[in-house]
């Protein structure tokens, strides 16, 4: 856990919880953190070469080498970068600690002259090009990033997950309490996230369409999200202070924005027993005794056409 | 063209002598209805808000053209000719493109003078009525009613009353038919104009402004729309007994009747009346729990009860049922001890809720008749449990003893080999010694934990040592569907469970209208108008939301139609309605 936000960095875990279950986000990438240094044009051009390193353009390739160098730098190290001096920036680079040089291609140019620019190619005569392979001196790691309730959940609910801060691991208490300091409504999101969940839908954030999660069937790559969800939590007789207290005005403007993109809102409220105490509620057995109810927020025309009337 | 105004635009000027009576779209908006709400979505107020637009309107043409008819002033038959020649047709909408900003330009001006001018003449229009077909109506502010002098028109099937021999019409209806143009309305013997008539029938005591704007909006397109009274609302227990369609079906063969569909998903709160037909719903729906809010009993042991109690019912008539006979059949040998007595006791005083707690069950003894513990001797009962006229001795009851069958069963050869197969692999747990060794059973949880623990794999302690564990062990799942039911720990809850004890404050809202759709105008009954398409409850556009609780009071006092909002914002209708709604569950991935 750093800075707040709990991150995953070993690739094949990344994998591994983003095909099973659509958890997290890679921080640079849109949703499956499939982020790669690769060019894509120079991808497509060598494609019948068949390899399976990432492919750079020189320019992309002398890029990588002045970070690396402005990172040595400001750390105070030669900025010499030599075979082994390599080693010794990788490896303050890198924070974990196995670390795999990562080699790249690079598409150089065999030409006499040396500084054209790749924009030239056509017009000179004979350009070879061809890929030099190279160490990485600036690697790139992308991590996936579990929102608070996607981590808890996977600790909680399917004990397959456990977070350290500093070196030390979370127990579930501790991470119940810690996450409502972070969040101040986790307990409420949680709980929404969690029965979602263990209805089989995938619940993911849901800040496009103004509300707290969007409810896709299999996962993302499957549907379209069908429900946009707002939780809410109330006391025993259905009252309470909400977090986000609708007028009608701002309902019926959630309810277009919804509707525009083909979703459904549906209202989460999530009722506790009046008796229940603050003690109780810090810790996450406390779901036991809520309840919750749905409500979808429908639209009636009622101007439409006799025949065509719809069902309330 | 107008900047940017969508507009409520009159449509056809009434024909004369029409009278809109068969709501329909043709004419039934019509100037009359324009004129009170402007075209700009003009706020109808009454006058002492002192909004400016409203004083224009005061002295509108229509008004003073009504005024004059009324004082005597007849047309001359050039004029009527000239009315009912008068060009049919609605203006266009709009001329040539919208423009969004003002630009100062002559060319603009003109055209919006132009459109302000057209706007004007089709309002100024008269309507011309015929004098003969004007219903007329007096109002009568005691009882806050409208009563017909003269025979009610067309309009009368579905809309008005009899009372004491004379027809009547509710306040909102009366003003929509003056804005038709169907009646005529006096008061103190001078008609009034439609200002004068949304002045005096619209008040605290009636009808408000904005249910009436939902009213006419509705009548106008056709629907239907009474006023809601709670008490014509068959209940779920009318309901369920079918009482309900009984009504409605005097005759009418094509309504189909329904077999109870409605309990299985109303209200689990319901007082349990004790009557035999509870026992025909579901196990499910009965294992869920029916609380009681007045009895005592756990809710554990009432669940397990109750689940008992349907299983058996009305039909198998078991001896769980009254205590006086359980000294008579004393043959069962399950769960004749004390405690599981008190449990079924506690859910049978759940099930005759009437009859609740006469009984004092701590003290009434249940004899354990199983063969582990030889209780052959009965004492005579207390002469308070039992029903009158009904005499019980001491019984010895060795006799029945004898009766049961407790010889060992001769297996016949298939199930001896059968059995012997499964000897093979299938170990009784008591064959165990270590388990033997356990005296009670937190000894023999203690042993399994222990040997769960010499298992290869270590799990995490952070997680698996601490007072919360994970709801679901990583090895040890069987299906996704399993694991789903692992961690399913959040109860659902229907929209009107609770709902039955919130009834104390409605002041804040309350169902206004019933609204049936326009197609079943042919077969309205106004004595029997059947079950609403919906049920309106009308609220300002800038409000709040209801909270949950509102809207479980009103789901309650509507049972199974649904409620929709009508939010009015200056003369505009939208309708919002909140549908119980429950997330399927998604298995198979």
């Amino acid at each position: 856990m750093l800075n707040n936000h709990v991150l995953v960095r070993s690739p094949e875990d990344m994998e591994q919880l983003y095909s099973q279950g659509y958890f997290g986000k890679g921080i640079l990438s849109r949703s499956r953190p499939e982020y790669s240094i690769s060019d894509p044009l120079l991808v497509g051009k060598w494609r019948d070469a068949q390899i399976n390193m990432p492919i750079l353009t020189s320019k992309k390739y002398h890029c990588h080498v002045e970070w690396a160098k402005s990172l040595m730098q400001e750390q105070g190290l030669d900025d010499n970068l030599e075979d082994n001096t390599e080693q010794q920036v990788s490896s303050k680079l890198a924070s974990s600690t196995e670390y795999v040089q990562e080699y790249v291609l690079v598409q150089e140019e065999e030409s006499s002259f040396c500084h054209d620019e790749a924009a030239n190619e056509q017009s000179n005569s004979i350009k070879k090009e061809k890929l030099v392979c190279r160490r990485n001196p600036f690697r790139i790691f992308e991590y996936l990033q579990l929102s608070l309730e996607e981590a808890f959940f996977l600790v909680y609910a399917l004990g397959c997950l456990s977070i350290y801060y500093g070196e030390e691991p979370l127990t579930i208490l501790e991470l119940w309490k810690m996450f409502s300091d972070v969040q101040p409504s986790f307990r409420t999101t949680y709980m929404t996230y969690h029965y979602f969940r263990s209805k089989g839908w995938v619940p993911k954030v849901g800040l496009k369409y103004g509300t707290d999660f969007l409810l896709y069937r299999k996962g993302p790559p499957f549907y379209h999200a069908s429900y946009s969800v707002m939780a809410e939590l109330v006391n025993d007789d259905f009252k309470g202070s909400l977090r986000r207290p609708f007028s009608w005005k701002s309902l019926s403007g959630l309810n277009r924005t919804t509707t525009n993109v083909s979703k459904e809102l549906i209202l989460c409220y999530l009722i506790r027993p009046s008796d229940m105490t603050e003690k109780e509620m810090s810790s996450p057995e406390c779901m036991k005794r809520i309840k919750v109810q749905e409500l979808i927020v429908n639209r009636w025309v009622s101007s439409r056409e006799r025949n065509e009337q719809d069902e309330l | 063209m107008l900047l940017g105004h969508p507009g409520n635009r009159p449509h056809h000027p009434p024909l004369p002598g029409h009278r809109c009576h068969a709501p329909g779209r043709a004419c039934a908006q019509d100037a009359g209805g324009g004129l009170v709400c402007l075209s700009s979505k003009g706020t109808v107020l009454p006058p002492s808000a002192g909004s400016p637009l409203f004083r224009e309107q005061a002295v509108s043409p229509t008004s003073l053209a009504w005024r004059k008819r009324f004082c005597g002033l007849q047309r001359s038959p050039a004029e009527l000719l000239a009315v009912r020649t008068r060009d049919r047709k609605v203006p266009q909408r709009s001329h040539g493109q919208k423009d969004f900003v003002p630009d100062g330009s002559e060319e603009q001006a003109e055209r919006l003078r132009r459109c302000r001018e057209e706007h004007w003449q089709l309002l100024a229009e008269e309507r011309v009525e015929r004098l003969g077909s004007l219903v007329k109506a007096e109002w009568k502010p005691n009882e806050g009613l409208v009563e017909l002098k003269s025979p009610a028109g067309k309009f009368w099937h579905t809309m008005g009353f009899t009372d004491h021999g004379k027809q009547c019409l509710l306040p909102e209806e009366a003003l929509y038919l003056l804005e038709c143009g169907s009646i005529q309305l006096f008061y103190r013997n001078l008609p009034l104009s439609i200002q004068e008539a949304y002045e005096t029938l619209l008040s605290q005591s009636t009808v408000s402004l904005l249910q009436y704007q939902v009213f006419s909006h509705l009548k106008r397109l056709g629907y239907i729309v009474l006023r809601f009274h709670p008490s014509v609302v068959p209940s779920w227990y009318e309901r369920q007994l079918n009482l309900d369609s009984h009504c409605k079906s005097s005759g009418k063969h094509h309504r189909k009747r329904r077999r109870s569909s409605s309990p299985r998903v109303l209200d689990k709160k319901q007082k349990a009346l004790g009557d035999p037909l509870e026992a025909e719903e579901t196990l499910e729906k009965a294992s869920e729990g029916q609380r009681e809010p007045s009895h005592q009993a756990s809710d554990g042991s009432c669940l397990s009860g109750k689940s008992k109690e349907s299983d058996t019912g009305i039909e198998t008539g078991d001896s769980v049922q009254v205590p006086a006979e359980i000294t008579q059949h004393s043959a069962s040998p399950s769960q004749c001890q004390d405690k599981a007595g008190d449990s079924s006791n506690a859910a049978e005083e759940s099930y005759d809720g009437a009859l609740s707690s006469r009984w004092d069950f701590s003290r009434i003894i249940f004899p354990n008749m199983a063969s582990d513990h030889p209780c052959t001797f009965l004492p005579q009962p207390d002469k308070r449990l039992l029903p009158e006229n009904v005499a019980v001795q001491e019984v010895d009851a060795t006799r029945w003893r004898q009766l049961i069958n407790q010889k060992h069963e001769k297996l016949s050869q298939k199930e001896q080999e059968q059995r012997e197969r499964e000897s093979r692999y299938k170990n009784s747990i008591n064959a165990d010694k270590e388990v033997r060794h356990c005296s009670n059973w937190q000894e023999y949880k203690l042993l399994l934990k222990q040997r769960r623990q010499q298992r290869a794999w270590r799990r995490p302690a952070h997680l698996w040592d601490q007072a919360v564990t994970p709801l679901v062990k990583p090895d040890e799942v069987a299906s996704s569907a399993a694991v789903l039911q692992q961690i399913s720990v959040l109860q659902p809850s229907h929209i009107l469970d609770g709902a039955s004890w919130l009834q104390e404050d409605t002041k804040d809202m309350k169902i206004d209208f019933d609204v049936y759709q326009a197609d079943a105008v042919a077969t309205f009954k106004k004595n029997d108008p059947g079950k609403p398409y919906a049920r309106m409850c009308v609220r300002r556009f800038d409000e709040q939301i209801p909270s949950l609780r509102a809207v479980k009071q009103l789901a309650y006092q509507s049972q199974d139609v649904p409620v929709v909002f009508a939010l009015v914002d200056n003369g505009d209708v939208t309708f919002y309605s909140f549908k119980e709604f429950k997330l399927p569950v998604d298995v198979y991935h």
